[in-house]
């Protein structure tokens, strides 16, 4: 099923490169801090970077050092390298090809120098497994593991929109209990790390990651709703995910923040002057669930053959809609940042809050068709086909070569594309 | 519905001609529950009572039984007389086989013969399924009974045991709603009492077994059973278990995925190996029950939260106590069967051999109930223990 080869993204956008070339100075200067001995925190997409921000402990996020293995092709090889140790290799490959790379020992071909061993993890228990590989990955690098527990929504009925509601009324629109939970989690995990490396939380600093982390989110919200008005689009989504995810995994700084104008600045440039991704835009494509990072280019392969433009991910998506939590009128920010947290995974995955999302965004975006990769996503294609927009669903996993190959992507996409969003197209505007 | 107690009523009646021809006679009222749970269900409700099922061994049976009810676990592969009418392609492939059978028979009409459902938090396929069920009753309300979720957090932390308690003190108040009811905390003493007597007769069984003059497949039966029945019905089947003592069978502690199939262990068990022990989240050895505690609420909030039994959301530190427990068993070798839809099991292995570095560990993952590489897996172990004691 794999392929060695990989479609490269052409580029649409200057920030793009800018901000990719800061990332790649700011991590050899964070190699640099951790071999003078500072900490080094590897946290999970849906840990609370804020504070680590706050507290200026180095940290990298499993996912975008997962998503830069894939980008090297050097996903089957930890994998390999997990399964030969023992472990299981079709379980949780997102988080746990960093765990790979570690037993496989090997920095000289590891991506930029490899990733150092950390002395602090941190993950969510998000899923069955999460904690025994956070465990065994922390025994294994010898580092701390702090795990944050992930409560369920147990009321029968809860409201749809809660992109709607959550930026502003979060203390309302989410039980009591969660966002207790999760905030007497984040105060002793405050603790923990004052004590594990001599650092002080300072109030101050956190509202201000917080205050810049919204700011992030409002310019977000502004450039996705740039691209979803914009009829052909100015950027395709395989351009957007880098130049959304790089500056989310700093979120809470005043880069992060200063990398988010900038990427609105240049889009709402290209719009003004009139400048698209494929100027033939004829059909306006959704992608479901996580990147393809290791063929970023594979997002672009449809604009020429079908002018098809694929101009929604979740990335720029969740960046819009999944962060913003106001702590004005003397609201607690650690409480805000719970609200950021505790519902994260539901807004994805929760087939009332996803499903009624992906239609919201799909109509915002005037989708004509939507490509689903390795998501459980029943309610969704049933209400996006109710509304007239075609669904392809792919069983694969998006880190994970051997279950994909780009060949057969193009085909799979190629054939639904012709055989069904042309055809569903033509029929509403008949 | 009627149709369906008459063909439940005949399969039952089968089932205890099966169990006399075996000459256990003890197994006959918890093989008829085991294989036909609608039939005490239907017996239990023609009495006035009301029966909740429960999904998963996460779900806190203490609180239904103190309001008066019959808690009896669900097992999908015994949900209905007939088989249920299959879900649509793309609901299926959104749950797992398990929790695809409960919603099919809920959805059918098939598990008319519950009051209500509970499901506990004994993995994220219950989560899942608990979303797919609020968002199909958003639809149609009429045809699913109420359901509630158990959010038992794990952690062993004081923040995880504060919100577990505000969970089952809301619960409390869900399940007393059912029974139409308020719910007693002299009534919670009550519940955790019958229950404690329960996981005694579960203990003194697991010390027949352990001397090998009871099967690991009557014992998982005993255990499944002990889970549908009332207290004093599971005693009294289990004060006569006894057996003669079998010396030509090597000891085999089992663990991994939640197995509620006694052929499968019975297929192991063929293979020349006795299951002394287990620890899925089926199997009981009568040695997790709730403390009695001032507030009866935080003895069963404590049973749920610090279970080692289960893999899914558990730390590596069970495999501390699933060691120990082997060593206690004697058992010679463990047995680590993973099913497809496990998803934590896998990555206790290692840990597992580094803890009982003088003992064969096997790992065997079936693509489906599979006994066949049951059989095979046993072959394997036993070869290996054979190797050892030569």
């Amino acid at each position: 099923m794999s392929d060695a080869s990989a479609l490269r993204r052409r580029p649409e956008l200057r920030c793009t490169a800018e901000i990719s070339r800061y990332q790649r100075a700011w991590f050899a200067a964070l190699r640099e801090r951790v071999a003078d001995g500072e900490p080094f925190a590897v946290l999970s997409a849906d840990s609370p970077h804020e504070i680590y921000r706050a507290m200026d402990i180095p940290y990298v996020v499993v996912q975008w050092w997962s998503s830069l293995i894939a980008a090297k092709q050097l996903g089957p090889r930890y994998l390999s390298t997990l399964a030969s140790a023992g472990y299981p290799d079709t379980l949780e490959q997102y988080n746990a090809l960093p765990f790979g790379e570690l037993l496989a020992d090997d920095p000289g071909t590891a991506p930029w120098g490899g990733l150092p061993r950390p002395t602090i993890l941190q993950g969510a228990l998000s899923s069955d497994s999460m904690r025994q590989l956070y465990e065994t990955w922390a025994r294994r690098s010898g580092a701390a593991f702090y795990p944050l527990e992930r409560s369920v929504d147990v009321r029968w009925k809860v409201e749809a929109d809660w992109w709607e509601q959550l930026p502003e009324h979060w203390d309302e629109f989410l039980a009591a209990e969660r966002l207790d939970l999760l905030t007497d989690e984040l105060t002793g995990l405050i603790h923990s790390l004052e004590r594990a490396t001599g650092r002080r939380f300072d109030e101050t600093s956190f509202a201000e990651a917080m205050r810049l982390s919204n700011e992030q989110a409002r310019l977000n919200r502004g450039t996705r709703d740039l691209v979803a008005r914009t009829v052909p689009a100015p950027v395709s989504a395989g351009e957007t995910m880098p130049a959304v995810m790089i500056p989310q995994w700093h979120r809470g700084s005043g880069w992060a923040r200063d990398a988010a104008r900038l990427l609105n600045a240049e889009i709402r440039e290209r719009v003004e002057e009139g400048v698209a991704a494929h100027p033939g835009e004829r059909l306006r494509l959704m992608w479901l669930g996580r990147g393809l990072w290791s063929s970023l280019g594979l997002y672009q392969h449809f604009q020429e053959r079908h002018d098809a433009v694929f101009v929604w991910s979740m990335y720029l998506g969740l960046a819009a809609d999944g962060y913003l939590r106001s702590f004005d009128g003397g609201r607690d920010p650690l409480r805000a940042l719970a609200a950021r947290f505790v519902p994260v995974g539901e807004e994805l995955r929760m087939p009332t809050w996803s499903s009624a999302w992906h239609l919201k965004e799909a109509k915002l975006h005037r989708i004509d068709g939507v490509v689903s990769l390795g998501e459980e996503d029943f309610f969704s294609v049933r209400r996006l086909e109710e509304a007239g927009i075609p669904v392809l669903s792919v069983r694969a996993n998006n880190v994970d070569r051997r279950t994909w190959s780009e060949a057969e992507l193009t085909d799979l996409v190629d054939r639904f594309i012709e055989e069904r969003v042309w055809p569903a197209r033509h029929e509403r505007s008949a | 519905m009627t149709q369906v107690d008459e063909r439940s009523t005949t399969d039952g009646s089968r089932v205890a001609i099966d169990t006399v021809t075996s000459g256990r006679p003890w197994t006959e009222p918890l093989r008829s529950v085991y294989r036909a749970p609608w039939v005490a269900a239907r017996r239990w409700r023609e009495q006035g009572g009301r029966v909740v099922g429960l999904l998963g061994g996460c779900a806190p049976r203490e609180l239904i039984m103190a309001a008066g009810m019959l808690p009896m676990r669900l097992r999908p592969a015994a949900l209905d007389a007939e088989p249920p009418a299959p879900l649509p392609d793309g609901l299926a492939r959104e749950l797992t086989p398990s929790t695809a059978a409960v919603l099919a028979a809920l959805w059918g009409g098939g598990l008319r013969w519950i009051d209500a459902l509970l499901i506990g938090r004994d993995c994220e396929a219950h989560t899942k399924l608990f979303y797919v069920l609020r968002e199909l009753a958003a639809e149609r309300p009429d045809r699913l009974p109420p359901v509630a979720f158990s959010d038992m957090l794990r952690l062993p932390s004081r923040t995880s045991a504060r919100y577990n308690r505000r969970r089952l003190a809301d619960l409390r108040g869900v399940v007393g709603g059912w029974a139409e009811r308020s719910i007693s905390d002299a009534e919670l003493v009550a519940a955790v009492a019958d229950s404690a007597r329960t996981a005694a007769a579960l203990a003194a069984l697991d010390e027949l077994r352990i001397a090998r003059r009871v099967s690991g497949a009557d014992a998982l039966l005993a255990a499944v059973a002990a889970q549908m029945l009332p207290g004093p019905a599971v005693r009294e089947a289990l004060a006569a278990a006894a057996g003669p003592p079998r010396t030509d069978v090597v000891p085999v502690f089992l663990t991994g995925s939640d197995l509620d199939d006694t052929h499968a262990y019975e297929a192991i068990e063929q293979a020349g190996a006795a299951i002394v022990g287990e620890d899925h989240g089926w199997g009981d050895d009568g040695r997790e029950v709730a403390a009695a505690t001032s507030d009866p609420l935080d003895g069963i909030v404590d049973r749920y939260q610090f279970s080692a039994r289960r893999s899914a959301r558990a730390g590596l530190e069970r495999v501390v106590r699933t060691a120990e427990r082997v060593r206690r068993s004697g058992a010679r070798g463990v047995l680590q069967v993973i099913r497809p839809d496990d998803e934590a099991s896998a990555w206790e292995l290692p840990a597992l051999r580094a803890a009982l570095p003088d003992l064969p560990v096997h790992s065997v993952r079936l693509a489906q109930e599979d006994r066949p590489a049951l059989r095979e897996a046993t072959a394997e172990i036993l070869s290996t223990i054979g190797a050892i004691r030569v």
